[in-house]
């Protein structure tokens, strides 16, 4: 017997048959088919069918802009513009009667984890008291989404802030005092819906950059880390959904996002309004990005990734916070040592006098995490030769992300991406997973001199069975040693 | 494009559920909940996106569904979750008179499938339930038609492994005769 079952002439898997006539799949599809019978209760259906109804009249969804594009807009054209759609799903669970408690206050909440890091002036309104009940109990599902519905109309920050955090229980950490937005749009389950699923779009008012950052920010605080790539969504498609099911990487959490929005929303601005624009960065660990020219102040903070301790622009001499002048990018690299800005047109105070600079003027600062004469000593090994290879690193780190992941879906392999670049960094001496991460790779790159065979022995490029010769990304001929003619070789073998 | 009608939406559905159960196991802890949401998620993608309302489209939508939880709650059911697994589900042996009842013990069939791995159970669901040849199946899953063969050889000899009765396969074959089971064979 051999791996497949055989016809009678001994060839696997030949047609003759079909399933249907099969005993094996007929018991099978009875039992699924019972199964899924059973799954399918009329309620569910009559519930489908009129959510697909209520999508049908919404219409189609509007077409996605690419995030570039859409951040720029944002901040030009100052306008309203829905940033995130909230999925107020499973009010509660299943097609279950709820449960006759299920609308009571459930009482304090207790800060999150990060934010309880933080002061308790900074955020007092974490500790909620009770909330009162409403005043009669929803009976169904619809009455429910109604409810809420109705709740978030009448756009009371207060009250919104509370639902959410009673039922949702995932904005612990929002601040009300940043939330300014209005609902915009709701679908409401029907009235025989079996399922409270309410969808809901909210509009964050933004007039200013540092409010599109703050509103980023305050959307990442709603959510729960699974979902956090699903409230973006609407904002822009992440280069990770590009092929949905397929490549979704383990690492798209909200940390990933998170970084994702500050990449997209430093980096998206135009010259005008980064030269209004001032960072700084806190002992906690927090970007800070302020805009004073607006009215009242706009003030961001950005929580960094990675493992950046305590960052001060005044310790490295900095008396001021930076001030990015005429115009250009900042970039947030992802390095081994956490996070590094690259500034362009930035004031430099005279300790970072020496620190390289592209032609074009991009400086890229290497903040190493420690203390603050750390700090300094940091950016007074800037003049030094292993710095300005950092530097070089980080450049080249930094032409690798304006490419990819945008350009290139994070599951091709490097050599798919740009075969030189990868060599040019790894003459660099940039590690394979420094550059994966830089990538948005999940593994190492594996560099192009890895796969090449050995050319150490001429003899072998012209034995019977060797590899044929490499040839270059145009298809020349590689201009590596050349094979000797096979004429010439000795005859002893 | 508007949602089929009522009718057609049953069909579709079901068809669609019945890949989504393959998708999500045995139906213990509320699996088939999960089945119907994923049939309903993927529902209203299509509904979002204005169609195609076909159910290769569906089912696609399904699996990629499936694919993006799985990532996200960072779970790994495409093992052999079940293969070392003891087989609490088979009855002891019947009497010889009882073989060719058992084909018609739907319990015991829906037993021996939920025993299957989950790539086994897709394949054989998609082969068996929606007629699909072994090219089509290898098209959706992104396998090849060889390890779907593979997959629908095994799936198909597990399940008759454990409705064996006295030797006895489902399908008929010798009760000593270790042969490969003789059926239909799929395309």
């Amino acid at each position: 017997m051999t791996m497949h079952d055989h016809d009678e002439s001994g060839r696997p898997f030949q047609p003759g048959g079909t399933a249907s006539s099969d005993p094996i799949a007929t018991a099978v599809a009875t039992a699924v088919s019972r199964r899924a019978g059973a799954a399918l209760t009329p309620e569910r259906r009559r519930g489908l069918e009129a959510r697909l109804r209520a999508e049908h009249a919404a219409g189609p969804a509007a077409p996605r802009l690419p995030r570039r594009r859409l951040w720029a807009a944002t901040v030009a054209s100052a306008a309203t513009i829905t940033v995130a759609m909230l999925v107020v799903s499973a009010w509660w669970p299943g097609d279950a009667q709820p449960p006759a408690d299920q609308m009571r206050p459930v009482g304090p909440i207790e800060p999150a984890t990060d934010a309880a890091e933080e002061s308790a002036e900074s955020w007092p309104e974490l500790l909620l008291p009770p909330v009162p009940p409403p005043e009669t109990d929803p009976t169904t599902p619809a009455e429910a989404a109604a409810h809420l519905i109705a709740a978030l109309r009448c756009a009371d920050v207060d009250r919104f802030r509370r639902l959410v955090i009673r039922d949702l229980r995932m904005a612990a950490r929002i601040s009300p005092a940043r939330f300014t937005g209005r609902v915009v749009d709701a679908v409401e389950p029907a009235a025989d819906a079996t399922d409270a699923a309410v969808t809901v779009r909210w509009a964050i008012p933004v007039d200013a950059p540092g409010d599109a950052v703050a509103a980023a920010d305050m959307v990442l605080r709603f959510v729960r880390e699974d979902d956090a790539w699903r409230l973006l969504e609407p904002i822009d498609q992440l280069p990770a959904r590009a092929d949905p099911g397929r490549s979704l990487p383990r690492s798209l959490h909200a940390r990933a996002v998170r970084r994702w929005v500050i990449d997209t929303a430093v980096t998206g601005l135009d010259a005008p309004t980064l030269a209004r624009w001032r960072l700084r960065i806190s002992p906690a660990g927090e970007i800070e990005i302020a805009d004073p020219g607006s009215e009242p102040p706009a003030r961001a903070r950005l929580r960094t990734i990675g493992t950046l301790d305590a960052v001060t622009w005044s310790a490295a001499g900095w008396d001021e916070p930076v001030g990015i002048d005429g115009g250009g990018t900042v970039r947030f690299l992802r390095t081994r040592h956490g996070i590094s800005l690259a500034l362009r047109g930035a004031s430099l105070p005279p300790a970072l006098a020496d620190v390289p600079a592209t032609p074009a003027g991009v400086v890229t600062l290497p903040l190493i995490p420690g203390d603050q004469r750390a700090v300094v000593e940091s950016f007074v090994r800037a003049a030094t030769c292993q710095a300005r290879r950092h530097a070089a690193q980080q450049l080249l780190l930094g032409a690798f992300r304006a490419r990819s992941p945008r350009d290139d879906p994070p599951h091709q392999p490097a050599d798919a991406v740009d075969r030189r670049r990868v060599a040019l960094a790894r003459a660099a001496g940039l590690a394979g997973s420094v550059l994966a991460a830089g990538l948005g790779l999940r593994k190492p790159v594996a560099t192009p001199h890895r796969r090449r065979p050995a050319l150490r022995c001429r003899r072998r490029q012209a034995c019977p069975g060797a590899p044929a010769r490499l040839r270059d990304r145009a298809g020349r001929r590689d201009s590596g040693p050349r094979a000797p003619d096979r004429k010439s070789l000795p005859l002893r073998r | 494009m508007p949602p089929p009608d009522p009718h057609d939406l049953h069909i579709l559905v079901r068809l669609g559920l019945g890949y989504a159960i393959a998708l999500v196991g045995p139906d213990a802890g509320g699996r088939d909940d999960e089945a119907w949401d994923l049939v309903q998620e993927a529902c209203l993608r299509i509904a979002q996106r204005g169609g195609p309302w076909h159910i290769g489209y569906l089912r696609q939508a399904i699996r990629s569904n499936f694919i993006d939880r799985l990532r996200r709650s960072s779970r790994r059911r495409f093992e052999r979750e079940a293969a070392d697994a003891d087989d609490p589900g088979i009855d002891p042996p019947a009497p010889q008179a009882d073989i060719a009842a058992r084909l018609a013990e739907v319990d015991l069939v829906e037993r021996a499938v939920a025993l299957l791995t989950p790539a086994q159970r897709e394949v054989i669901v998609l082969w068996a339930l929606d007629g699909l040849t072994a090219q089509e199946i290898a098209d959706l899953t992104g396998r090849s038609r060889g390890t779907v063969l593979t997959l629908l050889h095994r799936a198909r000899h597990g399940i008759a492994a454990r409705l064996t009765v006295d030797g006895d396969r489902i399908d008929g074959g010798a009760t000593e005769s270790p042969a490969p089971v003789h059926t239909q064979t799929p395309r």
